[in-house]
C-alpha cells in the first residue's frame, strides 16, 4: 500500500531532477530496498514519506556529476509536445503558457526548484526541510519566493 | 503589498498554526489585492504541477516507444537483396547434392501440451510418411510428432506454441541439420492424436 502510494509522487520527482525514466525507475526501486530494510531494523516508522524522499534525492545526487547537464535544466528541454492533440487555437496559448512556464522554471535557483517539486510530490515544509537538509523557516521562504517568481512571470 | 502576503503561501499550503490561518483567512476577507495574489499562487502552482506531470509521462513513454530508425527501410531492402544473391549461389552449389538418393528429410513436431489429448509421455507417434517440407520431391519424409512435455520439463512450453524442426538425416544415420522453429498460429494444423 505505501509502495503504491508513494511509488507514483516519487518516480515524478526523480523524473523532474533530471533521471532518465530508466534512472528514475532505479532509483526507485533502491529507495524501497532500503526503506524496507530501514523498516526491518527497527528504524523508525515516523515520516516515512520524508525518509524515502531523503534516501532518493541523495541517490539522484550521486548520479548529479555524470548528468550535470540535464541536472540542471531537467524542465527546459522538450515542451513542444503537451499540446498535441489540442484544437489549434488553444494549442497555441497553451503552448505559449507552457513556454513562459519553462522560461520562468530555468530562472528559478536549484533549491527553488527542489522545493516547489518536493512540495508538488505532496510533502510537508516540515518534510521538505528534512530532505534538503535545511530548516523549515527557509523551506517557507523558498517556496514562497519560488512561487512568487512563477506566479509574476507567467501570469497564470 | 501588505505584509501578510508574505505568509500567503504557507497559508495556501495549510502550513500555518490554527490562528495564525484563522488571522490570514480574516485578513484575507478584507484585502482584495491579498485574495486576488493567493488565486495567482494557486494557479501558479497547479500549474507547475500539471508542468511536471506532462514533462514525466513525456519521459516515461519516450522510453516505451521505440526511437524511429529512418534507415531501417533500407536496411530491410539491402537484407532483402542480399539475401536472394546468397540463395542464389547456394543454390548452385547445392544443386548437384541434392541428387544424392540417401539423403532423408524428415520434419519433427514437437506438439504443444494440451489437455485433451491423451499422449503419455515419452510417447512419439508417427503421423505420415510424407510431409509438405520436404526440401524435393525424391527424399522421403518422416513426420514424428514428440509431446513437448516428453522433451521440456512441465510448463516450460506454454500451451499454444509448438515447434517444428526439420532433421537432416545422413547416409549414416547421423542426424546432419537441425532447425527449430516455433509455431504459434499452426500448431493445431494437424490432429495430434
Amino acid at each position: 500500500m505505501l509502495f503504491r502510494e508513494l511509488r507514483q509522487p516519487l518516480l515524478r520527482y526523480l523524473i523532474c531532477l533530471g533521471l532518465t525514466a530508466d534512472e528514475a525507475q532505479d532509483t526507485v526501486q533502491e529507495s524501497f530496498l532500503r526503506l524496507h530494510k530501514h523498516l526491518v531494523s527497527g528504524g523508525s516508522q515516523e515520516n516515512i514519506r520524508g525518509w524515502l524522499f531523503r534516501v532518493a534525492h541523495n541517490q539522484a545526487r550521486n548520479r548529479q556529476d555524470r548528468y550535470d547537464r540535464r541536472f540542471a535544466a531537467p524542465l527546459d528541454d522538450r515542451c513542444d509536445w503537451m499540446v498535441d492533440e489540442a484544437t489549434p487555437e488553444r494549442a497555441v496559448l497553451e503552448k505559449e503558457k507552457f513556454n513562459q512556464l519553462r522560461r520562468a522554471i530555468r530562472l528559478l535557483t536549484e533549491c527553488e526548484r527542489e522545493c516547489l517539486l518536493l512540495r508538488a510530490g505532496g510533502l510537508r515544509y516540515r518534510e521538505i526541510a528534512e530532505v534538503l537538509n535545511i530548516s523549515i523557516s527557509t523551506v517557507g521562504d523558498t517556496v514562497d519566493r519560488a512561487i512568487r517568481k512563477l506566479a509574476e512571470r507567467c501570469n497564470v | 503589498m501588505c505584509e501578510a502576503s508574505e505568509i500567503l503561501m504557507a497559508w495556501l499550503d495549510g502550513e500555518l498554526e490554527e490562528s495564525g490561518a484563522a488571522e490570514m483567512e480574516q485578513h484575507l476577507r478584507e484585502c482584495a489585492p491579498c485574495r486576488e495574489q493567493a488565486g495567482a499562487y494557486r494557479r501558479a502552482a497547479e500549474a507547475f504541477g500539471a508542468y511536471c506531470d506532462a514533462y514525466c509521462e513525456r519521459s516515461l513513454s519516450a522510453k516505451a516507444r521505440p526511437q524511429v530508425r529512418p534507415w531501417l527501410p533500407i536496411a530491410k531492402w539491402v537484407a532483402g537483396i542480399a539475401a536472394a544473391v546468397v540463395a542464389f549461389f547456394l543454390l548452385l552449389l547445392g544443386a548437384p547434392m541434392s541428387q544424392s538418393p540417401a539423403r532423408t528429410a524428415a520434419a519433427v513436431e514437437v506438439a504443444a501440451p494440451a489437455g485433451t489429448q491423451g499422449l503419455q509421455r515419452g510417447a512419439g507417434t508417427i503421423l505420415a510418411g510424407e510431409s509438405t517440407t520436404s526440401p524435393s520431391p525424391e527424399e522421403a519424409a518422416v513426420e514424428i510428432t514428440i509431446p513437448a512435455d516428453a522433451i521440456f520439463p512441465p510448463g516450460a512450453v506454454p500451451p499454444g506454441v509448438a515447434f517444428s524442426a526439420d532433421v537432416m538425416i545422413a547416409p549414416d544415420g547421423s542426424a546432419q541439420e537441425i532447425r527449430l522453429r516455433p509455431q504459434l498460429a499452426e500448431f493445431q494444423r494437424r490432429p495430434t492424436q
